[in-house]
């Protein structure tokens, strides 16, 4: 096989590569309400200090929290437009953080809101830009191969 | 007429060195990475074609310099030069061919660079537009051209390529990196916080190439402005970065022993 063979068979490789590196999905790196939810010992909140019932959060919030102390890091994302309205307007860009504490069975739970926007993980930013990058390596390959076969 | 032989030799000797093949692959692989990572990393804002522009100035400028240190000075330390003065070229169409050949190196870079990247920029922008991208590849060649010009004086001026090519690296660094930090700490500490940017430091920016379409209107500075910050000064800032190095590359190279 010579270097013209070889450098099209780059390019034969390359244009799938290419394509598919295209058509991959952009992953949505919307914001995110991430709730965090610790169990409070007595005594370490002050008096004055504001909490709600559990009973008297909506649905959605209940749900969250439940799911956040259950996990096993305490604590459960969920992208910003669909969180409780009322814990997603607490946080935003420029104020990402929030406290509240929830009275749940007689204990006091601190729970810690932050707007955030997840990291794209290594696959993920992989699965596009890896084929792009390589059809433009492959490329490269080719031209090096036809330019060095010609002179 | 002997100007385009001598450019055309030297966009030859590109591509028979593979340097042409070699910066287009580095530079399109890195516009489609900056690209997936500003249309995507950054998704608070909104991204246009020219949010591109800062780090692929960078980039170009480093690519013109790369590209430009080498073309007089290899050529005198490897011996050739004597044999292309030996042909019926003066020096000042050396100088002149050696720069529009190694100008064309970069323009045929970044256009094929931007023209690879494009589909990828059409998938990824919320509203792509042929106009801005189109205008962002013509404002980024103004830099990689100037920097060719530079490197080439600097080449002119030097006996070997060593010398010529930290020349060089100094000032990719000073023009690519440093000014900006420089900028950024002046701002920041030495001009009053409420009294907002003064003309004079909007001039000392667009003197650096990369900013020479900072202009009253680029920065809504409405009909106030000096005449130092209306779009014609970008052309006087441009000339002057290219006709100053190049004519001191002439005469330093004019008067210069080949041996």
């Amino acid at each position: 096989m010579n270097r013209r063979h070889l450098a099209v068979l780059a390019v034969v490789i390359a244009v799938p590569l290419f394509t598919i590196g295209l058509i991959s999905p952009v992953p949505d790196y919307g914001p995110q309400l991430e709730t965090s939810v610790y169990h409070q010992p007595d005594g370490n909140l002050n008096e004055e200090t504001p909490t709600v019932a559990y009973r008297n959060l909506s649905t959605d919030a209940q749900q969250l929290f439940d799911k956040a102390n259950n996990n096993g890091p305490n604590s459960a994302a969920v992208p910003i437009d669909d969180a409780p309205t009322s814990w997603a307007t607490l946080v935003s860009e420029t104020a990402e953080t929030n406290e509240r504490y929830v009275r749940k069975n007689g204990k006091i739970y601190g729970v810690y809101l932050t707007w955030d926007v997840p990291a794209p993980s290594f696959g993920t930013v992989m699965l596009r830009l890896g084929p792009l990058l390589g059809a433009i390596g492959l490329g490269t390959l080719a031209g090096f191969l036809i330019l060095e076969d010609s002179s | 007429m002997s100007i385009l032989l001598v450019a055309k030799k030297d966009f030859q000797d590109a591509i028979r060195s593979l340097t042409l093949v070699a910066v287009v692959g580095i530079f399109t692989a890195f516009l489609a990475f900056y690209t997936y990572y500003e249309f995507t990393m950054t998704p608070l804002t909104t991204t246009t074609a020219f949010d591109l522009y800062q780090s692929t100035a960078n980039a170009v400028v480093v690519i013109g310099t790369l590209l430009g240190y080498k073309s007089i000075a290899g050529e005198r330390e490897s011996g050739s030069l004597k044999f292309l003065l030996g042909a019926p070229h003066t020096r000042r169409d050396v100088v002149l061919g050696k720069f529009l050949g190694r100008v064309a190196v970069v323009v045929v870079t970044v256009v094929i660079g931007f023209v690879v990247v494009s589909p990828h920029y059409v998938m990824l922008a919320a509203s792509p537009s042929v106009t801005a991208y189109v205008g962002l590849i013509g404002r980024l060649l103004v830099p990689g051209v100037v920097f060719v010009a530079v490197a080439l004086a600097l080449s002119a001026a030097s006996r070997s390529t060593t010398v010529a090519m930290w020349g060089a690296i100094v000032l990719a660094i000073v023009f690519a990196f440093a000014w900006d930090m420089v900028r950024n700490v002046i701002e920041s500490f030495m001009l009053p916080p409420d009294a907002g940017i003064p003309n004079w430091f909007r001039l000392i920016t667009r003197f650096n190439p990369k900013y020479f379409y900072l202009d009253a209107q680029t920065l809504e500075l409405g009909n106030a402005a000096p005449f130092y910050l209306e779009p014609w000064f970008g052309g006087v800032i441009v000339a002057g970065w290219l006709l100053i190095p190049l004519g001191l590359a002439y005469l330093l190279f004019e008067r210069s022993d080949l041996a």
